[in-house]
């Protein structure tokens, strides 16, 4: 009999109700005001300190052992220290955090440093090299020169910080220049450029950066070899044939996400879906096995996509389903971001 | 021969299923078949020669293939830092 792969063994066990990563949205509050966000109302109670630890136990117990924990803005709690290390010794072995960076105090500093080998990355945001531009949209005084000393102090002691630059129509034309402000600190920077969009505010904030004039703007801003590579690959998937069943995107089998309330949803784009909430008696597996939605979402395959079907872009597109069914209230409909960076990326490389 | 399980392992259970986790590198291994019931020996201290014979007798095989078995394995989980032999 041939032996399982590890890959394989994971996705069976997904399947089964058993996913082995979570994104949990410790809260929902945040200091910055970052206008993409699609978290903005934030006028619920969040799940208590011992809520939150009896949340994390049950993901735990149910075979989760990487926590991506994001928020709104982790270090607002002022209980995170204690949550992060109740997860530590109960089960969850790795955690991705995702942080603004603008409120990490050397107490939070050190505890990271002192758990290096269990966060296994700190995310932190900057939208520009520009103080001005920077802090004024994060909405925080000082943000940029924060952010790049705590990324560097991490990184100086062991730990992977990772700088998101998270492109909008403002600082399209000056990503070059702040990824090499950035990185000749010594930092690594990844390209945010999908958003999640939720609603018409959203929608109107967003209205100049998910347009095939963006993407295409963006494409011409990118370093020679990027451009190359994602010509590359947009020629491959042209030469194929349609994969008519190929899944949508990867892993939602194996992650759940979380938010602040406790609801679960198959992931963090997916803003209207409420598998149940995780504090239910109910076993993590039973909640995810007996919702419907999550059959459905999880089981969607791109010949289901029945306006992508025709599409020259077919075998090309990871098409963001959260995104799609937060705007249609299902899932037949278009991930417009998807299109229009499709299409440009076609017209530049044809 | 003597071994020891590498202290920066974390083992989890998915399912039922063994899973370890090597918390330096980030990786995750699980095992098939044999490869839990030699994993669990280790796991208990058995010595390797012992280990063979117990698969010996839990699974029809001959000695000479249990033997290699438990070789072939050992040699896999010490060269992906798993488990450090010493030759005594």
């Amino acid at each position: 009999m041939a032996s399982e792969t590890i890959s394989n063994k994971l996705d069976r066990l997904g399947r089964q109700g058993y996913p082995q990563s979570a994104s949990v949205e410790v809260t929902a509050r945040c200091n910055a005001q970052c206008e993409y966000c699609y978290l903005k109302d934030v006028s619920f109670k969040e799940l208590s300190t011992q809520e939150l630890c009896a949340a994390i136990l049950k993901l735990s117990d149910n075979g989760v052992y990487h926590l991506h924990c994001t928020g709104g803005e982790p270090f607002l709690r002022p209980d995170i220290l204690t949550v992060l290390s109740f997860a530590m010794e109960n089960g969850i072995l790795a955690c991705t955090l995702f942080t603004n960076g603008t409120l990490l105090s050397q107490e939070h500093l050190d505890f990271l440093t002192q758990h290096k080998d269990f966060f296994r990355t700190v995310q932190m945001s900057v939208f520009s090299h520009d103080p001005m531009i920077n802090d004024s949209y994060f909405g925080v005084k000082g943000a940029l020169e924060t952010v790049v000393k705590n990324a560097l102090f991490l990184q100086e002691n062991g730990l992977r910080a990772i700088i998101a630059l998270t492109i909008c129509d403002f600082n399209l034309e000056t990503m070059e220049e702040t990824r090499r402000f950035l990185e000749s600190r010594g930092l690594s920077v990844a390209l945010a450029y999908f958003k999640t969009v939720t609603g018409p505010r959203l929608r109107r904030v967003l209205a100049q950066s998910n347009t095939y004039d963006f993407f295409k703007r963006y494409l011409l801003n990118l370093r020679p070899e990027e451009i190359e590579r994602d010509k590359q690959r947009m020629k491959e998937s042209l030469a194929k044939p349609p994969q008519l069943d190929a899944e949508m995107c990867f892993g939602r089998w194996n992650a759940v996400f979380m938010n602040a309330q406790g609801d679960l949803a198959p992931c963090i784009s997916f803003r209207n879906v409420n598998l149940g909430n995780v504090l239910e008696e109910r076993s993590l597996r039973d909640i995810l096995q007996q919702a419907p939605d999550y059959h459905s979402i999880c089981s969607i395959r791109k010949r289901d996509m029945k306006k992508c079907v025709q599409c020259k872009f077919y075998n090309f597109c990871i098409i963001c389903l959260g995104n799609i069914h937060t705007e249609n209230n299902s899932l037949c409909g278009l991930d417009d971001q998807m299109c229009n960076y499709a299409q440009a990326l076609f017209d530049l490389t044809y | 021969m003597s071994y020891s399980i590498n202290s920066d392992l974390s083992f989890k259970d998915i399912g039922g299923e063994l899973f370890i986790y090597n918390r330096k590198n980030s990786t995750i291994y699980s095992f098939n078949g044999t490869g839990v019931f030699i994993w669990n020996g280790l796991r208990e201290n058995v010595p390797v020669d012992h280990i063979a014979c117990r698969l010996c007798e839990e699974y029809d095989v001959t000695a000479a293939e249990a033997q290699t078995d438990v070789s072939e394995f050992v040699k896999k989980i010490s060269d992906n830092g798993l488990v450090s032999f010493a030759m005594e």
